[in-house]
């Protein structure tokens, strides 16, 4: 595709994801968990299950239910928000539950509820997908059976241009947004949002970028995974001294 | 040092995360604790868990960075009592289903001969909730609950670690930790016991007991935190060895 | 006991079994083929207290819609921009499952998308109606109801919106300059009216997957047994303004197929609102 250099707001190229980094297993009490960062975004996510599900009658007899809440601080936002769930936390809540839905093998665990809270301390845009990608990595590391993970991305046209990882000043100067998550491996969609305004072939070049930063991302998730086991595999240097690492 | 066969070993060895594809049709193998972490998709059998891969002579088998406990039929468990059913108890075994204790287990356990008569038992005098019970699952039923027994037909388990449990420390560590706690054929927890004086309690669901000084537990417990934290490290036995004062026998160093 | 069946009638249990036995077949249980809607029905002016109202019946779905004109003062960091909202609920009326009380989080979801459908199709200008720049702008209301929860709400909904939005007479705005001491919200429908003029007219489209077939307009029963739906909503132009995965998942490229569908049935549905004279052009 030609096309002369377009520096963004942040001074990013139209294909550059934001600075990213995924840690896994950073709460001590929690089943699973992990935390993003992108750009400023700073969001934590705890797992916790499966356990008995409450209220009893509320249960099924067949799987698990997952309890999502996605949730920002009052801190989080330039302009103080409301500590209680908006509208839009409540939707984000349910796209994001049912994203990781399509992944977790959920037949496992009957009667069961697998809770997953996500806490944006510090948004900066494009938010629940990073959500998703930082929950994916929490249940993976809970050890609750997933099919594959789930990683998102957004991308949006900004300035009549196609870009990946619209950032906050990006999204509210905007022409479009385009948020969607993904089964990497399996390679389905699992959430998929769009406002604003573009054409089909917009859509199509957006797509295949969000589509691209989130198989980016997907590998930090991996590498923050793998990490974990890398560090089981080391012998601490105090002691015999005769063992080594794999 | 590390000699050929284990580089060998560990070229055959693998870190996957769920989602990624295996090469074959994985094994479902005793290794595994009968419970498979591998599952079937359009794109062929993918990791369903964080964890290292294997590949054996028989296929593959996948060690979990962390599971969700399953119950499988003769495993010991360490419970809390939960709930009251009609008919027995409730206990939470941490596992991914609930458990059962019908209160005929412990009639039978006590020489009792009469029929349960939920008229005239009173199930809380027995045990109430919060109580620690050792059990073995006797069976799962059809909706995956774990039934549990006080009267286990075969088993090496100590019947004082059966029924209420009282005067315990207690350790809490994830289910997949066992294997490694308990080593090759036993042979890791042979040594910690050989050199820790006490009663070491483990329950396939995670739940470690222990009776003795509390120099000894605290001693348990860092020794126990080291298997954890360097799961997949090899020499770990030799480690273990050093740090109980003891030294390995030949041919018992692990690699895995 | 499965998800699905938790907490249903057995009629509905009956009805979901069926719509799988056809579905799997290719086929619909109302004798439809994949492709098609039901009948749509809109009546206009059914609300005679609203500004502007509409009625939709799309096949046994019923959503009733009134646009009310206030008074309001701009946001702080649009102070040139009238404010829209939009609001839908389903009545307790609706079906088995409605309940009364506050919205749970698949009513918020419905009433979000349509919101977006709208507000981000520029339906309307929101410049055309400052009263005074910074302080006084148009508050236009969309509420909705769904009295009767037959499936594809949102498709119903947005239509609903465009037909009572396009045929709405909003107060004078002229007029409220020229008496801002007299009108207020108390008093507002007894200024003297003009046409509300859109400028747009957004479609939204459902389009949902069972195994490997893609239908449109789902019944509620085939919602409910339905793998995957999704939303897209299209503008005059052919862009998409609004997409919303509802459910399930879907391939990369069953995203495009059911975008093409969406958009032929959105060409569609602007078709039948022409020929029923609720939009020009």
């Amino acid at each position: 595709m030609s096309k002369e250099e377009f520096i963004r707001v942040d001074g990013r190229k139209p294909d550059e994801l934001r600075k990213y980094s995924i840690n896994a297993g950073i709460l001590k009490n929690a089943d699973g968990s992990a935390e993003i960062r992108l750009g400023k975004n700073w969001i934590v996510v705890g797992v916790y299950g499966p356990k008995e599900h409450f209220p009893k009658f509320e249960a099924l007899q067949d799987r698990a239910i997952i309890n999502c809440r996605y949730h920002m601080a009052p801190y989080s936002t330039t302009e103080r928000k409301s500590p209680k769930p908006s509208r839009r936390e409540i939707e984000l809540s349910k796209v994001i539950r049912t994203a990781l839905e399509q992944a977790v093998i959920l037949e496992k665990f009957p009667e069961m509820s697998i809770d997953i809270f996500i806490e944006v301390l510090q948004a900066e845009g494009s938010t629940r997908v990073a959500s998703i990608t930082a929950a994916s990595v929490a249940l993976a590391e809970a050890g609750i059976p997933l099919r594959d993970m789930v990683v998102g991305c957004s991308a949006g046209k900004v300035s009549g241009k196609i870009v990946v990882d619209v950032g906050e000043e990006e999204d509210k100067e905007g022409e479009a947004d385009l948020p969607i998550a993904i089964m990497p491996n399996l390679k389905r969609v699992v959430l998929l949002q769009m406002d604003g305004k573009l054409t089909h072939e917009e859509f199509k070049e957006a797509f295949e970028k969000a589509l691209a930063g989130a198989l980016e991302l997907y590998e930090e998730q991996k590498r923050a995974l793998k990490g974990l086991i890398e560090k089981m595999s080391e012998i601490p240097s105090e002691g015999d001294g005769n063992e080594q690492g794999v | 040092m590390e000699s050929q066969e284990e580089r060998d070993t560990n070229k055959k060895m693998w870190i996957v995360t769920p989602g990624e594809k295996v090469p074959k049709r994985p094994r479902y193998g005793e290794a595994n604790s009968g419970e498979t972490y591998f599952v079937k998709t359009p794109i062929g059998y993918v990791a369903t868990h964080l964890g290292v891969i294997k590949k054996t002579g028989r296929g593959l088998d996948l060690i979990p960075y962390k599971n969700v406990y399953t119950p499988r039929r003769g495993d010991y468990v360490v419970g809390v009592v939960t709930a009251y059913a009609p008919n027995g108890w409730i206990v939470d075994i941490g596992a991914s289903t609930k458990a059962f204790l019908a209160a005929q287990e412990l009639i039978r356990r006590q020489g009792g001969e009469r029929r349960f008569d939920p008229k005239t038992y009173d199930l809380t005098q027995q045990f109430s909730i919060g109580d620690l019970i050792g059990a073995v699952i006797y069976d799962i039923n059809a909706q995956s609950h774990a039934i549990l027994s006080l009267n286990p037909e075969k088993t090496t388990v100590s019947p004082r670690h059966i029924g209420k449990l009282n005067g315990y420390f207690v350790i809490k560590v994830h289910t997949t930790k066992i294997p490694r706690i308990i080593g090759k054929k036993g042979s890791m927890i042979k040594m910690i016991k050989e050199n820790i004086d006490g009663d070491i309690v483990i329950g396939q669901n995670g739940v470690i007991l222990f009776k003795g000084d509390y120099e000894k537990y605290l001693l348990l417990k860092k020794i126990i935190n080291t298997i954890i934290s360097r799961t997949f490290a090899p020499g770990l036995t030799g480690k273990i060895a050093s740090m109980l004062g003891t030294t390995l026998e030949n041919g018992e160093n692990d690699t895995s | 006991m499965s998800k699905e069946y938790k907490g249903k009638t057995l009629s509905e249990i009956l009805r979901m079994e069926q719509a799988r036995n056809f579905l799997g077949k290719g086929m619909r249980e109302d004798g439809r083929e994949l492709t098609q809607y039901r009948p749509i029905d809109i009546k206009i002016g059914t609300i005679e207290k609203a500004f502007g109202s509409a009625t939709v019946y799309l096949g046994d779905t019923i959503v009733v819609t009134g646009v009310n004109f206030e008074i309001g003062t701009p946001f702080t960091d649009s102070p040139d921009s009238a404010i829209l909202l939009v609001e839908g609920e389903i009545l307790p009326t609706a079906s088995f499952e409605a309940e009364a009380g506050p919205p749970d989080e698949y009513e918020i979801e419905m009433s979000r998308v349509v919101d977006r459908s709208l507000r981000e199709s520029g339906i309307i200008d929101f410049k055309k109606y400052v009263i005074v720049p910074g302080e006084a702008v148009l508050k236009i209301f969309v509420d909705f109801n769904i009295l009767n929860d037959d499936g594809n709400i949102i498709d119903a909904a947005v239509i609903g919106a465009v037909a009572a939005l396009a045929t709405a007479e909003m107060p004078d705005l002229d007029y409220i300059r020229e008496n801002l001491e007299n009108v207020n919200n108390n008093n507002i429908k007894e200024v003297p009216r003009k046409p509300f003029q859109i400028e747009e007219v957004p479609i939204a489209n459902t389009i949902a997957m069972y195994g490997d077939k893609m239908f449109v307009d789902p019944t509620a029963s085939e919602e409910e047994v339905a793998d995957a739906l999704i939303t897209y909503t299209h503008l005059s132009t052919g862009e998409i303004c609004s997409i919303q995965l509802l459910k399930g998942s879907l391939s990369y490229e069953d995203v495009f197929k059911a975008l093409d569908l969406a958009y032929e049935k959105s060409v569609e549905i602007r078709n039948i609102l022409r020929e029923r004279g609720i939009i020009s052009g």
